[in-house]
């Protein structure tokens, strides 16, 4: 293993993270991964690492990191405007960067998280067979905690020589995943029934805006008060990714990457698989609306997504 | 095994509920043991993870794979077998728990408000066997029935931000263990030198759901010595600090 980078200046929130420690629900365990699980993928497309390989996952405002040998790196996900020596470097496409560089960032520009692969991918210990950061409970990632000054990240070996990395670009076509950032498709329950039908209509016809106590466990929206039926008292249950639960006072919580396993609120309805990226993307303040999709057409644009990946590089 | 409605909810585009009717109990727990138990030894390309509950079942599964239609004709089948098949009996597990002092500092109040002698909380909490129908809360948390209605009391009014991993407590009617260190409202009545969770162990939970556990008081002497025969890190935890944080009603 070699040292990829060093981090010279600490950021509000940057984190190792792969596509989640999946198994472990039974016994409690988060997911937790990407929050933009698509973003990651094709950043890890981009220099030729299998789809589950560890990046970070930068949060609004991103650290300034020392590269430690010649590499190949890409920036996906939010545009947090990256840079490479001081000169703006551009998402979405493989870049050869050489030892010594300093990789920076400067304003959000869109977006909420951009995420930074390398060819080879990054290493800390798995746990539990994942090397994401579980920052709720700690577990996996770098210790466990957000990445701060004087971390140093290690890198395994890429799957291909530097030279046959450049040139990769995704596609404009692919973006177009990212689209109508501010609607997010669900399929209702499910337990959506704990719910009269004003309020249900309310879910689906106005407006929430994300509010400042929100995090990778889950985003607390703001706008109506969706009531549940009174002693709607539900027992405890496992709770899937993209979830939204309701606790008694109305405010609706969109449950995402580090949230608890189980719950005892109702859940009206789940965010559906292939619109998860775009709720990684959205930051305090965003406005939001949720549509209903049946299940038929939240598999159907599932599907799609994946084609879109399978093809995503340009040539 | 018993009877009763089953539901199928819509847990998203990648998950199935199944709902085992509308009661804490062992009987309707044992049901979704049952299918939860099928699952994991019948494993079917595309079905990714079960999470069973006191309840209900989630089913999380791959629809590129498997279809919501096909998952859930194979739910079917297991369930019409439920009557002829054996259910895995769950696990006695004994856990040492040194109750009061700094260790279980409300003691006292559970003892107080329940009208007990604090010997006597001691006797009726070790002398129950409590039923692990789930893990939750954080990793290796086991949500515990079967405690003595003499003991049921009412969480702090304001979370404790730290709750050292270990300590034993009491949260209106369960009991459970806080597996890691963390915020917590519950009753802290004891602690155990066990490790509930250790991400390094071969087998990293010490409890999974179906077990049956029994606490048996040990003094603060053979407290230390299995602290440090067991888990030597275990002594470190620090000591309890008082604070309000989670708006969410949790342990």
């Amino acid at each position: 293993m070699k040292l990829a980078f060093k981090v010279l200046k600490s950021s509000l929130l940057t984190s190792v993270q792969d596509l989640g420690r999946f198994g472990y629900q039974q016994f409690g365990v988060p997911v937790s991964g990407a929050m933009d699980s698509f973003a990651l993928r094709l950043g890890n497309l981009l220099v030729e690492n299998p789809p589950d390989a560890a990046g970070l996952e930068i949060t609004l405002a991103g650290p300034d990191l020392l590269v430690c040998t010649d590499l190949v790196l890409a920036f996906t996900g939010g545009d947090l405007q990256p840079q490479i020596d001081g000169e703006p470097a551009p998402l979405w496409q493989s870049l050869r960067v050489s030892v010594n560089s300093v990789v920076s960032f400067g304003h959000r520009v869109r977006g909420a998280r951009a995420y930074l692969t390398v060819a080879g991918g990054l290493r800390v210990p798995p746990v539990l067979g994942s090397m994401s950061t579980d920052l709720r409970t700690p577990l996996g990632g770098y210790e466990g905690r957000p990445l701060r000054k004087g971390d140093a990240l290690e890198m395994g070996s890429p799957a291909v020589a530097l030279s046959e990395l450049l040139g990769r670009k995704v596609r404009v076509e692919a973006l177009w995943e990212y689209a109508r950032p501010h609607e997010l498709r669900v399929v209702l329950g499910p337990q959506d029934d704990c719910f009269p039908p004003e309020s249900l209509q309310k879910f689906l016809t106005e407006s929430f805006t994300i509010a400042p106590q929100s995090n990778r466990q889950g985003y607390r929206l703001e706008g109506p008060e969706i009531l549940s039926h009174p002693g709607a008292e539900l027992i405890s249950d496992a709770i899937p990714l993209g979830a939204v639960q309701v606790p008694s006072g109305g405010k609706p919580i969109l449950l995402l990457a580090d949230r608890q396993s189980v719950g005892g609120y109702p859940k009206i309805a789940v965010v559906i698989s292939s619109d998860l990226h775009k709720a990684a993307q959205l930051a305090t303040g965003d406005e939001i609306r949720f549509l209903p999709v049946s299940l038929e057409e939240a598999h159907r644009l599932l599907r799609q997504q994946e084609e879109t990946l399978a093809h995503a590089l340009t040539s | 095994m018993s009877e009763g409605p089953i539901r199928y909810l819509l847990a998203g585009d990648r998950g199935l509920v199944v709902e085992f009717g509308d009661r804490i109990d062992p009987l309707t727990h044992r049901r979704v043991l049952f299918l939860f138990q099928q699952i994991t030894r019948n494993p079917i390309p595309g079905l990714q993870e079960a999470i069973p509950t006191y309840r209900s079942l989630l089913i999380l599964y791959d629809p590129l794979v498997l279809s919501l239609n096909d998952l859930r004709a194979r739910v079917d089948r297991w369930l019409e077998q439920e009557d002829q098949a054996e259910l895995q009996p769950g696990r006695r597990v004994q856990i040492p728990v040194c109750y009061g002092g700094e260790l279980g500092p409300d003691l006292e109040f559970v003892a107080n408000f329940n009208g007990l002698s604090p010997e006597e909380v001691i006797q009726l909490h070790s002398s129950a066997e409590y039923l692990v129908y789930m893990l939750g809360f954080t990793p290796g948390f086991p949500m515990m029935g079967g405690l003595p209605e003499k003991l049921h009391t009412p969480r702090l009014p304001d979370p404790r931000l730290k709750v050292p991993g270990g300590s034993v407590g009491i949260g209106g009617q369960q009991t459970g263990i806080y597996s890691v260190e963390g915020p917590g409202g519950w009753r802290i009545i004891g602690r155990t030198p066990l490790r509930l969770f250790d991400p390094a162990r071969p087998d990293p939970f010490l409890l999974q759901a179906g077990d049956l556990v029994q606490f048996q008081p040990v003094s603060r002497q053979e407290y230390e010595a299995l602290c440090e025969r067991v888990e030597p890190e275990a002594q470190q935890a620090p000591l309890l600090q008082e604070g309000a944080l989670a708006k969410e009603p949790q342990p």
